[in-house]
């Protein structure tokens, strides 16, 4: 009886595992290539609406050809976590969004990508559409790897009246005339900017990143290259001096363990005169009201700097021609004239498809959107920001970092060295 | 001595309601004022959160989700760490020891870092985005824990016990289900509960190892209510009330079980 009970229960296990080993791969031939789509476009992400557009028109022109297997991964790091470990485990998927984030070195180096070199080649229309700087930021080695679908310049936001109320007429034009009107904000009883210390600290970051940006020649390059390991110089010092300044003396007491959400909320009910961020923000402020919109400017940082519109595209991770030739033709629908023209309607970015006119009617409705545009064409100086350049154990040595700076608990210097340190742990 | 008594019991029980009724609070509270008066109590009661937390999440389908890993990989977990803890307390074999040194090996491991192991022999198997997969994972990875909690209990039952009931004509399996696991029900009642609550909150494994709604679980969903450039904090409160909502349900429905369970004696008459 024993004998047959074990027995019984071996073939239970063998078969279960069986069962279980069955794989969900797709495996007809005659039916639509299944790609593998990962995303972090979905819940309160201000692009989810479009993005769900997107899906769903690609899905009915390509029915029966190409089918979609889209992965949510709610959570900017979460995302990039789980990317790390399908670049890790060599299972990228089909297509993998990068947002802000710099996931191509990393899967470069793990011989999991796609050149994308020969369709561009092989289609002049596709080929055209984008701009040769954003071709160039998401190529290595004369190879394309990156196609973008957005451009997202970053300027930064400021409250018209209450530069009013502070005496002060138009934005800064140099880094000390800036300095000086924190002062005169302060002085007028207004908190001048809006800061943060966690989560990498983006809203801090722009201001330090745009004062490395446009403070030489030099230090414009070393913001402009990607994974740098030394940041002991003289310039980068000078800027983490400015910016501790700013923490400790021009920003509101919850910026010191705080994050982007408390920043942006104290901006948007009109507790500080300035924020840092990119044209993505518009449609909270249109949530404000009318009114709320009317009172907000925008402006070059000071030396007439912006950051650059270029920024990490979508990857394509396929294993074999089928499923990249299926990735490739959702890249060229994503990037046509239709879904670009809704990206800038939906969601107020800037499309990467050139050939794409921002309206004057759109303008007309988003004043602020079309102030960047033009922003865009004159500024002088333009650089790259610190979550698409810099090593990732270096964006997470940040948030260690900042609290300790805005506390005064460290020097300019001893920044600077942490995050050499952690860069050179690389 | 009684108001000592009272004022103890109370200060308990407000420790314990306070972050329950703060998380509640806040999900009734608009954004602003959830940033700016984390502590006041709401200017006016604002229901949409609740609305707003179905609609950006698909809450639903992932506490369905997260009850049946959490139920089945429980049982699993418990049915044999009982039975490893009860042969390694009660019988003399070559691998007794190396079983027990592995299992204590096993509690210092962190989780994160068998990530990557867990991961490839769960696509090498076909289980990736599958309940299964949570199900077979969760259960092996608290196994060592559960494994010395039972061991704990079954250590305290003497022999005598069992081998009065051999005398009275039990068999094996007849000795084990009558008389030990009654004897061993705390034990597995604690090892269960804390079981469950390691299945409901895990995160990690539950990103890494599932792709699609189907198997994802609830830890999942908060996320769809924050990013980076973008929050709904009352409708992320929301959905945690509707979250915890179910566990409080199944303690009132078991109340006096899990009660009775935890402050039973060792030996029943």
């Amino acid at each position: 009886m024993k004998r047959i009970l074990a027995v019984l229960l071996c073939l239970v296990l063998v078969l279960s595992l069986v069962t279980a080993c069955g794989s969900k791969e797709e495996t007809s031939s005659d039916g639509p290539v299944t790609i593998r789509l990962a995303t972090f476009q979905v819940g309160v992400n201000a692009s989810a609406p479009w993005f769900a557009s997107v899906i769903e028109a690609f899905n009915k022109e390509y029915e029966g050809k190409i089918k979609l297997d889209i992965e949510e991964i709610p959570g900017d790091q979460a995302y990039v976590d789980k990317m790390k470990t399908y670049i890790s485990m060599n299972d990228l998927p089909d297509l993998v969004f990068t947002g802000g984030y710099n996931l191509m070195d990393d899967a470069l180096s793990a011989n999991a990508l796609v050149d994308l070199t020969p369709y561009f080649k092989a289609d002049s229309e596709f080929a055209a559409r984008f701009f040769d700087d954003d071709i160039a930021y998401n190529s290595r080695d004369g190879k394309i790897y990156g196609v973008p679908v957005e451009r997202q310049p970053v300027t930064y936001f400021y409250n018209k009246a209450l530069f009013e109320k502070a005496g002060i007429g138009s934005p800064a034009k140099t880094w000390d005339e800036f300095m000086m009107q924190l002062e005169e904000l302060k002085a007028a009883g207004i908190t001048p900017v809006s800061m943060d210390t966690l989560d990498s600290a983006w809203l801090s970051s722009l201001w330090l990143n745009s004062m490395v940006g446009t403070l030489s020649t030099e230090s414009n390059a070393w913001m402009n290259q990607s994974m740098p390991k030394d940041y002991n110089s003289p310039d980068f010092i000078k800027a983490v001096e400015m910016t501790q300044k700013m923490l400790m003396n021009y920003t509101t007491k919850d910026a010191l363990g705080g994050k982007y959400e408390n920043g942006a909320n104290n901006f948007l009910n009109g507790k500080t005169a300035m924020i840092a961020n990119g044209p993505w923000m518009i449609s909270d402020f249109q949530e404000k009201g009318d009114d709320f919109v009317k009172n907000l400017g925008t402006a070059l940082y000071p030396n007439d700097g912006i950051f650059s519109g270029s920024m990490p595209g979508y990857l394509v991770g396929s294993k074999d021609q089928a499923h990249a030739d299926a990735a490739v033709e959702f890249l060229k629908f994503i990037t046509n004239e239709a879904m670009q023209g809704k990206m800038v309607e939906m969601y107020s970015s800037i499309p990467a498809n050139k050939n794409v006119e921002i309206s004057q009617a759109v303008i007309d409705q988003n004043p602020l959107l079309g102030e960047i545009v033009e922003l865009q064409g004159e500024a002088k100086i333009v650089y790259g920001n610190y979550q698409s350049l810099w090593y990732s154990n270096v964006v997470t040595e940040l948030d260690r970092q900042y609290p300790l700076l805005a506390a005064g608990s460290i020097t300019p210097e001893q920044f600077a060295q942490a995050l050499t340190d952690a860069a050179k742990k690389n | 001595m009684k108001v000592k008594g009272y004022s103890y019991v109370t200060s308990i029980a407000l420790i314990s309601i306070i972050p329950f009724l703060w998380v509640v609070m806040l999900s009734l509270k608009t954004n602003e004022e959830i940033l700016n008066n984390p502590l006041s109590l709401p200017s006016q009661l604002i229901f949409s959160g609740y609305g707003n937390a179905l609609e950006i999440a698909p809450l639903g389908q992932y506490l369905i989700n997260s009850a049946i890993i959490a139920v089945v990989s429980t049982a699993l977990n418990i049915l044999i760490s009982s039975m490893a803890a009860y042969t390694t307390t009660r019988f003399d074999f070559k691998l007794k020891k190396p079983i027990v040194i592995i299992m204590s090996i096993s509690l210092l491991l962190p989780i994160t870092a068998l990530i990557m192991p867990v991961y490839s022999i769960i696509r090498f198997l076909g289980l990736y985005d599958t309940k299964t997969a949570l199900i077979l994972v969760y259960t092996a990875l608290d196994l060592p824990m559960s494994f010395f909690i039972l061991r704990a209990f079954f250590l305290t039952i003497p022999k005598e016990l069992e081998e009065a009931s051999y005398i009275d004509g039990s068999s094996f399996l007849q000795c084990y289900g009558r008389v030990i696991l009654p004897l061993t029900s705390p034990g597995m009642i604690t090892a269960g509960i804390l079981h469950f609550i390691f299945c409901w909150n895990e995160f990690l494994y539950a990103l890494t190892l599932t792709a699609s709604h189907g198997a994802r679980t609830v830890p999942l969903a908060l996320n769809y209510f924050t990013s980076q450039f973008a929050f709904d904090y009352n409708a992320m409160f929301s959905a945690v009330v509707i979250m915890i909502m179910p566990s409080i349900l199944i303690f009132i429905v078991f109340q006096e079980k899990i009660i009775e369970g935890l402050t039973a004696g060792a030996v029943k008459g």
